[in-house]
């Protein structure tokens, strides 16, 4: 390196510095190397090279008001996969949702996916609610011991494997009446700690 | 609350019903899926003809079952998720229900049980 060089370079180095530099280890190096791509600004706030920086970075990971859509959509696909993408049972959703315990009038239609507790309304689930009702219809109980008496003409007794609260419920009941309209007989094969 | 949901109980409740039943209707609770190969062997075992709650049951050699299709679910849930995304109330968006009901049985399980002779006497005894 030349001396005029030198003098105008704000990253020169002398002829003694450049000797020394052969020197320095392959190790070292690429340490420095590293250090030079990974470094933040010293706290003058100046880079290495002498010209002003923010100290401070703002970026979309740090920035609120970048951020804050970002954090709104991973809140709602938070509530999606926790309320809708895990096949959930009413014992389970009632404890996520314990306020639908204490109100019976949305048990009170036998006949609805709103009797199992898990919706106020269909059309308009409310809260932060939505999603696919993969249980069906109470009437595909009936239809379901229908194909049973169908294919076993000598049926009279019919078990129905479900936990206690399955029994219980609305499920139990449409069960129960679908058994009696066909003239059979429904034992519970239930289990408390099923 | 998946992990009560286990073999030993499973074990108990078809014991139970051994002695009292003909037939079996798993109930419709989506906790039956985890263990729904107990729940066919368990079956196979009793020589018991029973109706489950979704086609998978039938894929592991149950009877019979009448139930949606689970695939069509999965793809319902994808465009939930992709309307909540956009900025969709989740509260807003109405339930999907289904109206497509399929039936599936297995021919093997069936000439294997004899549902159309079977009796509390073909079963064999615990």
């Amino acid at each position: 390196m030349v001396a005029s060089t030198m003098a105008y370079s704000m990253s020169g180095v002398s002829e003694q510095a450049s000797k020394s530099l052969v020197k320095t280890s392959a190790l070292t190096q690429s340490r420095y190397r590293l250090k030079t791509v990974f470094q933040l600004p010293k706290s003058g706030g100046r880079s290495r090279h002498g010209l002003p920086v923010r100290k401070i970075q703002s970026t979309a990971s740090s920035n609120r008001r970048l951020s804050l859509p970002l954090l709104l959509g991973v809140r709602r696909l938070t509530q999606a996969m926790r309320l809708h993408l895990r096949p959930l049972g009413v014992c389970q959703y009632e404890s996520i949702h314990p306020k639908l315990e204490s109100q019976p009038s949305l048990r009170s239609n036998p006949d609805s996916q709103q009797s199992l507790g898990l919706v106020a309304s269909i059309a308009r689930p409310g809260d932060n609610i939505t999603g696919v009702a993969i249980v069906g219809e109470l009437k595909i109980i009936e239809r379901r011991m229908g194909l049973l008496a169908e294919a076993m003409p000598k049926l009279s007794t019919i078990g129905y494997l479900a936990s206690r609260p399955s029994w219980e419920d609305s499920r139990g009941a449409a069960v129960r009446e679908a058994a009696k309209r066909a003239g059979h007989f429904v034992v519970a094969c239930y289990a408390e700690r099923f | 609350m998946l992990s009560v949901f286990n073999e030993a109980e499973y074990q108990r409740a078809f014991s139970m019903e051994h002695d009292c039943t003909n037939a079996l209707n798993v109930s419709d609770e989506p906790e039956h899926i985890t263990r729904r190969a107990t729940v066919v062997e368990l079956a196979a075992q009793d020589r018991i003809p029973t109706i489950y709650l979704f086609l998978d049951f039938v894929d592991l050699g149950g009877l019979m079952a009448r139930s949606i299709d689970r695939a069509d679910v999965d793809r319902r849930f994808a465009n939930l998720i992709d309307k909540i995304l956009r900025g969709s109330n989740p509260g807003d968006i109405p339930f999907y229900q289904h109206t497509n009901v399929r039936w599936s049985s297995i021919s093997k399980t069936a000439k294997a049980l004899d549902p159309r002779n079977a009796s509390d006497a073909a079963r064999p005894r615990r």
